[in-house]
């Protein structure tokens, strides 16, 4: 399979296929129903230094085409996911990419250079998407400046490819990606849920205890492929295109943009199959159209520069 | 229960609607399915196209036979996942995700309470049988419905065992099924009976406070939304007494023990 082999962000994958964050809890969780060695790699859930319980219920509700969530990180702290979650994962020929979460810069160097001494974890996501409570509940990646912080205060404890993952509720996501590569990120994974909102009439109550929650599924894959394009031209950089992948051809549509690799989320939920299923589709894609490797797929979206809205090119500063 | 879950294609045998909106619906899965016992669940999907949930049902029969498993179902409809289901036919296949979830864990030596809220009583249905067949020597099963035209299953129980209650006196006692043992049948409090509960989760809080009155173990099977059915996605989180974590009901669940629970946390109960 090595025509579907590719390097995004630093980290040499077997094919471009991931399972997003949040999805497929620390990974083993899915082995009985999806073989894990046959995609890239997956993205465990984000961890914290210590447990957290998560939010009151309820914290999911169905949308169209979607999915809205306030889980609010709940997890097991540091300590026990490297005792009792990551261990599972040793051995199994996959890419194993550990999403950490803080409150501050300090919080994500001391959790990467913790995971910086263990050979298991093949790269590390950055959840900058997460509340800062020192910033008074401010979203790090919602500010350049902080996001920056965080890159290069985890650059600093370890050498493993950073991958920092961006919120889409911002004004211009590539003025933060500039900030994250500025400060050493290897890539950017975009994009981290919308925030979203459903009320049930009767009650006259929002769905979720919280109020509001992330949006994610197929119902925001148009948003994502927009702000991932935007961060592929504008900053002209690795991007691991995340956001309503549901099939081959969706997942096709951000590699084309311009996308290394992609990661499935909640559809994972209603069809755990899926992401093994994408990888035997590109393959046939790229047999179909006479492609001997996957670099004749990436970034070969024709457009008349012109015409295109959004941010140009620039460089990184 | 270290049962791994699988993903099959289950094809329908036979779907019939036995009362306005209600359904019973009887799936043949491959022969080596392994065992599914009362209370755990298998998760549907219910759309052709597009992203949705699964849908959770409670398993009402599970029977082997030389060729294939058959598992018998009974669902309302209540929304369009469900409404998509009522038109599935014979011979259709269905996505089906399971078996999932921990089912009840019956105390062999203490009398059996079963306690059904409406379309509650399907897994319940399922685990007086077994009882039955176990040779139990005490089994009881309180119904309550909204309206008798809600009753089903009937024709699984024997009569004697049965105490009705419905919320507008169509049928048996008129007012809810707690009430109706304590006034009707008071005798089956007697000897420490274990309260085996599933229902709508107003019931089943109502029956966690009512098996505390009378100091009585009671197993309830909740019935919350899920993302996944597999623990994943943490969204079916119960809050639980003395405890700051959550449980995931889909998981370690749906069967519960009432007095782990904290109702005063759980959503509209
Ligand atoms: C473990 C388990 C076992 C179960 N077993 C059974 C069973 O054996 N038989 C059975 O019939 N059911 C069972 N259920 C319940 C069943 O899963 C649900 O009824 C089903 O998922 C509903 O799907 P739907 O798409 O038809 O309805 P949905 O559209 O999902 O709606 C479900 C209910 O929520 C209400 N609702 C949804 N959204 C809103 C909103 N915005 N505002 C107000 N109300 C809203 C609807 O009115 C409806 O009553 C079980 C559930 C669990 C968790
Ligand atoms: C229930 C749930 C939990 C999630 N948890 C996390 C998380 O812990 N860390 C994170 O970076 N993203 C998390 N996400 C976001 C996903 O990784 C992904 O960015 C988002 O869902 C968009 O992709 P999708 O539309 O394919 O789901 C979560 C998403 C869902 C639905
Ligand atoms: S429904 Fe996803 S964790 Fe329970």
């Amino acid at each position: 399979m090595s025509k579907l082999s590719i390097t995004a962000g630093g980290l040499k994958l077997k094919n471009p296929v991931l399972i997003a964050s949040g999805i497929g809890g620390y990974g083993a969780e899915l082995i009985p129903l999806l073989d894990l060695e046959a995609i890239g790699g997956v993205v465990t859930k984000t961890i914290f230094e210590e447990p957290r319980p998560g939010n009151p219920p309820p914290r999911i509700a169905e949308t169209p085409n979607g999915m809205l969530n306030s889980i609010g990180l709940e997890g097991p702290g540091i300590e026990r996911y490297e005792k009792e979650k990551l261990t599972r994962l040793e051995g199994l020929d996959t890419r194993i990419v550990v999403s950490i979460g803080g409150y501050g810069p300090e919080d994500f160097a001391k959790l990467a250079e913790r995971l910086d001494d263990l050979d298991r974890v093949d790269a590390i996501e950055l959840n900058i998407s997460c509340p800062n409570v020192k910033e008074g509940g401010l979203n790090m990646s919602t500010h350049p400046n902080l996001a920056e912080e965080v890159v290069v205060a985890t650059r600093r404890v370890t050498k493993k490819p950073l991958w920092a993952k961006l919120t889409p509720n911002v004004t211009s996501i590539s003025d933060v990606g500039r900030a994250c590569l500025h400060g050493g990120a290897d890539a950017l994974s975009a994009i981290n849920t919308l925030l979203g909102m459903r009320i049930d009439v009767d009650r006259r109550e929002p769905l979720l205890a919280r109020g509001m929650g992330g949006l994610s599924g197929p119902a925001i894959r148009p948003v994502a492929l927009a702000k991932c394009f935007e961060l592929v031209r504008a900053l002209n950089c690795d991007v691991v295109g995340i956001g309503g992948v549901e099939d081959t051809s969706s997942a096709l549509e951000f590699l084309v943009a311009g996308c290394k690799a992609i990661q499935v989320g909640t559809v994972v939920y209603a069809e755990p199959q899926v992401p093994v299923d994408i990888v035997a589709g590109i393959e046939a894609y790229m047999d179909k159209h006479g492609f001997t490797e996957l670099s004749q797929v990436i970034g070969t979206l024709k457009v008349e520069e012109t015409l295109l809205i959004g941010p140009k090119a620039t460089k990184a500063k | 229960m270290d049962q791994e879950p699988r993903l099959d294609r289950a094809r329908v045998r036979a779907h019939e609607e036995t009362g306005p909106g209600f359904y019973w619906l009887q799936l043949e899965l491959p022969a080596d399915y392994p065992e599914t016992l009362p209370g755990q669940y298998l998760n549907l999907k219910t759309n052709e196209h597009g992203f949705k949930f699964r849908r959770p049902f409670g398993v009402v029969e599970f029977r082997r036979e030389p060729q294939a498993v058959l598992i018998e179902l009974y669902y309302a409809v209540v929304g369009s996942g469900t409404e998509a289901m009522s038109r599935w036919r014979p011979g259709d296949d269905v996505d089906c995700l399971g078996p999932l979830g921990v089912g009840y864990s019956v105390d062999k030596a203490q009398p059996a309470l079963l306690v059904a809220g409406g379309r509650g009583a399907a897994p319940l249905l399922y685990l007086y049988r077994l009882l039955k067949e176990s040779g139990h020597a005490s089994i009881q099963f309180a119904f309550g419905v909204r309206d008798e035209e809600l009753l089903f299953g009937m024709d699984r129980l024997q009569e004697t065992d049965v105490l009705l209650a419905s919320d507008n006196g169509s049928v048996g006692f008129h007012g809810n099924i707690l009430q109706a043992i304590e006034t009707e049948r008071p005798s089956w409090l007697l000897g420490q009976p274990v309260i085996y509960a599933c229902g709508p989760e107003a019931l089943l809080a109502a029956t966690g406070g009512f098996a505390k009155r009378h100091a009585l173990q009671a197993q309830v099977s909740m019935e919350g939304v899920y993302g996944c059915g597999l623990g994943l996605c943490r969204g079916c989180a119960v809050p639980l007494v003395d405890e700051e974590r959550f449980l995931m009901q889909c998981l370690e669940g749906p069967v519960l023990d009432a007095h782990r629970v904290d109702w005063e946390k759980v959503p509209h109960v």
